[in-house]
């Protein structure tokens, strides 16, 4: 009994793993209301089978199968067709217009003017004088345009020219390398193993983490209980 | 295209599932129901002796679906069969009319049950 709990919950843990990745990354963060339902689904859907062995197994398997067909049908729907994603995910509401509150917009919301205060105040902006713009999204999250004479000072503001930014490639992750890392940043073992040699470490499995950005400038960590 | 090929793989898997269990139960649950059908008349006959070889066989036909059915439906429904089958042993060997033939009809009806429950019906899907 015990071993049979144990091999049916391994199953279904690596399925739900799967139809989770399956399902885009999207899952993981603001989830719209139909993936948010399919995601409670699939958890209960899951958990039964999981504990009752008096349950086939593919009693679980199908109808988590089925959630995910329905997933990427209804995604894949509401990226072709305007309509289908109106009417799964709704649409974004404007509840501050030209710096006016649309009462209108909060009752068909069923938002309150605390609600609307709190998340305001969440996204920092204290005085409601500031704000030209704000959106319900359909996620539920609160999109927010301030005045033009209220919002963060930019280079572009000030015309001041900035130098082009990209990102810094991690190399060694501890004590790894990264081959992709490598050869996206154009780089030779050999000149990782000179890189991290000036910063006193002899090997790359001592490198807790090292990474090069953009403009050549390196940065490396030795592992703890590595310093000689 | 791949999410077409996705959605007809995921139809073609479902509809191959439906016939493979529709096969599996509706083949076996017409032998059973028919041997139990020979061991109900030949207990009516008091022919013990033929309606004990009728039981064999259908114990040694159950044997061998209830590892198809496991997969399939719920276990709770074998359990009842099983017992249904013990409590016939018993009765047979104790031949006892009434009891065998009450317990015959019981687990004819089990089967039938199970029988219904995979078919795709309207009744199934509410």
């Amino acid at each position: 009994m015990v071993i049979t709990i144990f091999i049916r919950t391994l199953i279904l843990y690596v399925l739900v793993v799967l139809v989770m990745r399956l399902m885009g990354k999207r899952q993981m963060g603001e989830l719209q209301p139909f993936e948010l339902v399919i995601t409670i689904m699939i958890s209960e859907l899951a958990a039964v089978p999981m504990q009752n062995t008096g349950v086939p197994l593919i009693n679980g398997i199908i109808p988590i199968l089925t959630l995910l067909f329905l997933q990427t049908l209804i995604t894949f729907g509401s990226l072709k067709s305007d309509f289908i994603k109106r009417l799964v995910c709704g649409s974004p509401t404007i509840l501050i217009a030209k710096g006016r509150i649309l009462e209108d917009a909060l009752r068909k919301t069923q938002y309150s003017l605390n609600d609307l205060m709190e998340q305001l105040r969440i996204k920092g902006f204290f005085n409601i004088h500031d704000i030209e713009y704000a959106i319900l999204e359909t996620d539920g999250d609160i999109s927010v345009i301030p005045k033009s004479q209220k919002r963060y000072v930019t280079p572009a503001d000030l015309g001041i020219p900035t130098k082009y930014e990209g990102i810094p490639i991690s190399v060694i992750v501890d004590g790894k390398i990264k081959e992709e890392s490598l050869k996206y940043a154009n780089l030779t073992l050999e000149q990782v193993l000179t890189e991290i040699k000036k910063r006193g470490v002899d090997n790359i499995q001592d490198v807790f983490f090292a990474c090069i950005d953009p403009e050549g400038n390196w940065f490396v960590q030795k592992k703890e209980g590595k310093n000689k | 295209m791949k999410v077409w090929a996705t959605v007809v793989g995921f139809l073609i898997l479902v509809i191959v599932l439906m016939l493979i269990s529709t096969h599996i139960i509706l083949g076996a649950a017409d032998k059973i129901e028919s041997e139990l059908s020979g061991l109900y008349e030949n207990v009516i006959k008091n022919d013990y002796k033929l309606a004990n070889s009728n039981y064999l066989d259908i114990v040694k036909k159950w044997g061998k679906y209830k590892k198809g059915w496991a997969m399939l439906i719920e276990h709770q429904e074998i359990d009842k069969i099983d017992e249904e089958l013990t409590k016939i042993k018993e009765y047979l060997l104790e031949q006892d009319r009434t009891l065998l033939l009450s317990e015959i009809s019981l687990l004819k009806f089990y089967i039938r049950h199970v029988r219904e429950m995979i078919l795709l019906k309207i009744e199934n899907i509410f």
